[in-house]
């Protein structure tokens, strides 16, 4: 039980973090970013192999849906609609997973896991692909 | 299966299923075979089960008593359909754990423990919003944590949980600190 708070304790700090960070990012990116500023740092993957990540194009997008543009959004990584919501899900279920455990069960079953990984995976090849 | 049983102070074996029939072995006996951490109750293990609910028979023993050839025939049937049951589990058996063996992923394999945290919603994120080697590498140790756990290798999963912890961390401190500098020194 002990071992399992120890576990518990970082997870909820670092998501309250994360929750001010991001309404931050956001306020930050709404005002004052746009593709020509220092905000939207360079993808290192990117800079690096000049090929894309799974994530290219992410902050580009959500400064377009910032602004309501979904279609520029949804152009610049359409991937990316499914995956952070998916993510920001799966980080609630594993924190509270004394309250929904046959729920988190099912998200952390090593099928789902794979798939996701998959996914990613197949979205980062295809996109590279002409 | 070779097994090794603890008896009157002192190991013995190996011996196989069949043969432990004829020693004094009951469900406190501590047996040890390959892939166990340590010698457990006999009664404890799923593949000592046979020895215990009859469904083994001693394949010298019933060739012995029974006169009749044709009765012999179907006694021979009957032993290599129990020895299929009993032996092909431990045959399969690779993970080094106490847990039933048999198919990847079963239900009977989870360990009675919860999950240690997979940290797949972090990883997922971070592969997305911050992509590098590092988060990628804590994906995968996400998917190492569900798979070892769920195929009963708790003590792995418990290290595959701690490595992705560690990963995640690292991939912000990657990929949060030259966003913050660069957004410093380059931006507006």
């Amino acid at each position: 039980m002990a071992a399992h708070c120890r576990n518990i304790k970082p997870a909820r700090i670092a998501a309250v973090t994360a929750a001010i960070l991001v309404l931050a990012g956001a306020a930050a990116f709404y005002y004052h970013a746009d593709s020509a500023s220092g905000l939207m740092p360079r993808c290192a993957f990117h800079y690096l192999t000049g090929y894309q990540c799974p994530g290219c194009g992410f902050q580009r997008a959500l400064h377009a849906l910032l602004h309501g543009d979904i279609a520029a959004a949804w152009s610049y990584n359409p991937f990316a609609f499914f995956a952070v919501p998916a993510a920001a899900a799966l980080i609630i279920i594993e924190a509270n997973r004394h309250r929904w455990p046959r729920l988190h069960a099912r998200c952390v079953h090593p099928l789902v896991i794979s798939a996701i990984f998959i996914a990613i995976t197949a979205f980062w090849i295809g996109r590279n692909c002409p | 299966m070779k097994i090794w049983i603890y008896i009157n102070g002192q190991q013995e074996g190996p011996y196989t299923l069949e043969e432990l029939l004829d020693k004094p072995v009951d469900e406190n006996t501590k047996v040890w075979f390959e892939g166990l951490a340590k010698w457990y109750p006999a009664g404890a293990l799923e593949q000592m089960r046979p020895l215990f609910d009859g469904s083994l028979t001693n394949p010298q023993h019933t060739e012995s008593e029974t006169a009749e050839p044709a009765e012999v025939e179907t006694d021979t049937t009957v032993v290599t359909v129990v020895d299929t049951e009993a032996e092909e589990p431990a045959a399969e058996e690779k993970p080094a754990s106490k847990y039933a063996p048999g198919r990847r992923f079963s239900k009977q394999n989870i360990p009675d423990e919860p999950c240690p945290p997979t940290y797949i919603g972090w990883t997922v994120f971070l592969t997305i919003c911050c992509c590098s080697p590092v988060s990628l590498a804590g994906l995968i140790a996400s998917i190492c944590v569900s798979s070892y756990y769920n195929s009963g290798r708790l003590r792995q999963a418990r290290k595959a949980s701690e490595v992705a912890a560690w990963l995640i961390m690292a991939a912000i401190a990657l990929g949060m600190i030259p966003v913050m500098l660069m957004s410093a020194l380059f931006g507006k």
